[in-house]
């Protein structure tokens, strides 16, 4: 093997990128961080820059506009997200997974919990449930499309087209770019066009299986 | 010849300049400017925590100190001064300083040998971490960190993160001459080991 191919190896070896549910959990942790130094109101961090500051992270994490939307929605200066201490934080993820519906099969990732000493952004929790979730569709709508189960291939549909109604597709969780991509799987499932759902799902949900 | 072909891989300085200059520009405005960290964490987020994925012997403990590096680098960043290598290295060094920090807290932990085993099992709380590694990119990671400290930070910045080794002697405290040396021999010595195992 010459040098160049070598180091071409190597490169992709240490370049894989982050799975989405790794970005999230490190937002939400920074986030939570930015807010903690915040509150102690030291620094450069004074009171009147702690909404600025944790907008501006969300901006650039897991909810871009959905910040100002959410802004616009809740009225007040103040972060609409607020902060969740782990408890909190597991108790959001709970409730969300006790009322999101998975297909037959699938299990929750055990590493779908807070971790201690971490304080979370209020309202991650469930945008994170809900993204394996839909996550976890597209994966069984393709397996039963291969299997040509039918009657699951439908159950699958019936969900995915769905999921416009789901509190992560809405105010004050998505941003058009986040909506657009969950509308192309859903018109790909509708015209029963694999292609589409594949590619999204080996963009996003890598590693989401039975 | 081999050996430079190793060290002149890919990162034009000319390229890097302007991200660097911008990243100066937002790092000096972040003291004042919120908004400019925000920036600046989503332009780095990546790098830092493939910079520490290299190190690390699982993603939870590089996803940990990804965190840890960025909640540093805030309470660091009203001293921030451009010393001419860039932020990106500014960054990397608090990434390496905190990955250093858990490293001893970790020294009971197994030898070189055994890490290449314990990555080599995909986590089960982890699908989506485990799918993401293929064998290889696994076998070559943990023959990255089964190497000498000093030699798996320069590969891991160089190749995780696209550093010059100007800037890679930054973050380790070398000279760029000798980074160079360092490099080139780092990639010899971690590419005999790849043919070792492939054999």
């Amino acid at each position: 093997m010459s040098n160049v191919e070598f180091t071409e190896r190597l490169e992709a070896a240490l370049t894989v990128p982050m799975t989405a549910a790794q970005q999230m959990a490190v937002d939400a942790r920074v986030a939570g961080a930015v807010a903690r130094r915040q509150q102690r109101a030291s620094g450069w961090f004074r009171l009147t820059t702690r909404t600025a500051v944790l907008l501006a992270l969300l901006v650039f994490v897991a909810l871009p506009t959905a910040v100002f939307a959410a802004a616009e929605y809740f009225g007040g200066s103040e972060s609409p997200f607020g902060l969740a201490e782990p408890n909190e934080y597991n108790r959001e993820l709970d409730a969300a997974k006790a009322d999101t519906p998975i297909p037959a099969g699938f299990t929750w990732p055990a590493s779908l919990r807070a971790k201690n000493d971490v304080v979370y952004s209020r309202g991650g929790g469930r945008m994170q449930v809900e993204y394996i979730a839909i996550c976890m569709w597209q994966v069984d709508w393709l397996d039963a499309r291969a299997a040509a189960d039918t009657q699951r291939q439908s159950e699958d549909q019936r969900v995915i087209a769905s999921i416009p109604t789901w509190s992560s597709y809405g105010p004050p969780f998505a941003d058009q770019s986040y909506t657009d991509v969950l509308d192309r799987v859903i018109a790909a499932v509708g015209r029963d066009d694999p292609a589409p759902v594949a590619a999204n799902v080996a963009q996003n949900c890598k590693g989401v299986r039975r | 010849m081999e050996a430079s072909s190793f060290a002149g891989t890919a990162h034009d300085e000319s390229q890097i300049q302007p991200a660097l200059a911008d990243d100066e520009r937002l790092a000096l405005g972040a003291r004042s400017n919120p908004t400019a960290f925000a920036t600046l964490y989503g332009r780095h987020r990546e790098s830092v925590f493939r910079y520490l994925r290299a190190r690390s012997t699982n993603d939870d403990d590089a996803l940990d100190l990804t965190a840890v590096t960025f909640e540093r680098a805030l309470i660091a960043l009203p001293k921030y001064r451009s010393i001419g290598a860039g932020f990106a290295a500014w960054l990397l060094r608090i990434a390496r300083n905190a990955a250093v920090d858990h490293g001893r807290r970790q020294r009971a932990r197994p030898a070189p040998a055994a890490l290449v085993e314990a990555e080599s099992q995909p986590a089960d709380d982890d699908p989506e971490a485990a799918a993401m590694a293929s064998d290889e990119h696994r076998r070559l990671r943990a023959l990255v960190r089964a190497l000498p400290e000093p030699q798996r930070d320069a590969l891991a910045l160089r190749y995780s993160v696209g550093l010059t080794a100007r800037q890679i002697g930054a973050v380790i405290g070398k000279s760029e001459e000798a980074t160079q040396k360092l490099l080139t021999r780092a990639l010899s010595e971690l590419k005999e080991a790849y043919g070792h195992e492939q054999r």
